[in-house]
């Protein structure tokens, strides 16, 4: 004896909205951590030190110098670079203009001085005369945390 | 007389999210594909006023001043450490240089007994041009303070200055 099938045809659908929600707060995860430091951009390599501490305000205002092993420094994000030292205080001078506009003295600004550990001390220590000349008196030598 | 509409469609509205999913796929591999973990980063604050100041307004006389004459080895490499404290020398010349740096620093500091010691003493950095800046941090973070067994930081000294040696 043969039974009719009562066959009806199903259409399987999953539910993807937990799948949609955890993709979003992955992206927004990504998104918020990204990281657009300078050292990623400009290929140098800090030393490390397990005594400093990621700073807990932002400065007033401060100027960030990179500095590469081939003595070629970098003025903040990448914008002005020079190949030598000694080039570096037109700049300078530009950056205690800018600061001055905004009533903050020359001796008042951090210097942030992000030298590649392979650099010549001597260099560094070229950049910080050079700063000192535009009157630059605060300076902070910037090192990755070791943990 | 009433009709009655039999053949209303369903109410729920189903959208096709396929487009949706595979933008929301895209972004994601493209942040995983560009996420590095980069270190956090902090500074060590040296103090070095202009050079067209004189020298002795420079130099706190309250102070007492350690030189450290950082001496480089072949291609940047460390070499020995001086240290001049007083009419006290010492040269600290083997691979634990920074440890021996750091325990002299230690003992000038806690020999006063008083835990604030540490503002009362100068380091100035003598340093070879030639040196490798990585080695000089490492001199600066011996004289600067230790990290304790339970995690706290000692602070030793914070007054820290290179010397001028340009031309040398």
């Amino acid at each position: 004896m043969r039974f009719a099938r009562d066959r009806q045809r199903q259409v399987m659908e999953g539910d993807f909205t937990p799948m949609i929600d955890m993709a979003f707060q992955l992206i927004a995860f990504f998104m918020l951590i990204i990281n657009f430091s300078a050292e990623q951009h400009h290929e140098i390599e800090l030393p490390d030190s397990e005594l400093v501490k990621p700073p807990d305000e932002p400065p007033e205002f401060e100027i960030v110098l990179t500095l590469g092993s081939d003595g070629s420094v970098i003025l903040g994000q990448a914008t002005d670079r020079v190949s030598q030292v000694d080039l570096i205080p037109p700049f300078l001078t530009r950056e205690v203009t800018n600061a001055a506009a905004q009533k903050i003295p020359a001796n008042e600004i951090d210097v942030v001085i992000r030298a590649h550990k392979e650099t010549e001390t001597g260099l560094v220590q070229d950049l910080v005369v050079k700063c000192q000349d535009a009157g630059l008196q605060k300076f902070k030598l910037r090192v990755k945390e070791r943990k | 007389m009433r009709i009655r509409n039999t053949n209303r469609p369903s109410d729920s509205i189903k959208l096709d999210l396929t487009a949706m999913i595979d933008i929301v796929f895209q972004l994601m591999v493209y942040f995983i594909m560009t996420f590095k973990i980069t270190a956090l980063e902090g500074d060590f604050n040296i103090n070095m006023p202009t050079s067209a100041v004189d020298p002795s307004q420079i130099i706190d006389p309250l102070n007492q001043t350690i030189e450290v004459h950082l001496i480089a080895g072949a291609d940047g490499a460390a070499g020995p450490i001086e240290v001049k404290y007083g009419s006290q020398t010492e040269v600290f010349g083997d691979e634990y240089r920074y440890v021996r740096l750091r325990d002299y620093i230690k003992n000038l500091v806690l020999q006063s007994g008083d835990p604030l010691a540490g503002n009362e003493f100068e380091v100035e950095f003598n340093i070879d041009r030639t040196l490798h800046y990585g080695h000089t941090v490492q001199a600066v973070e011996a004289v600067s303070g230790e990290v304790n067994p339970d995690g706290r930081i000692a602070t030793l000294i914070q007054k820290i200055r290179f010397r001028d040696n340009r031309g040398r």
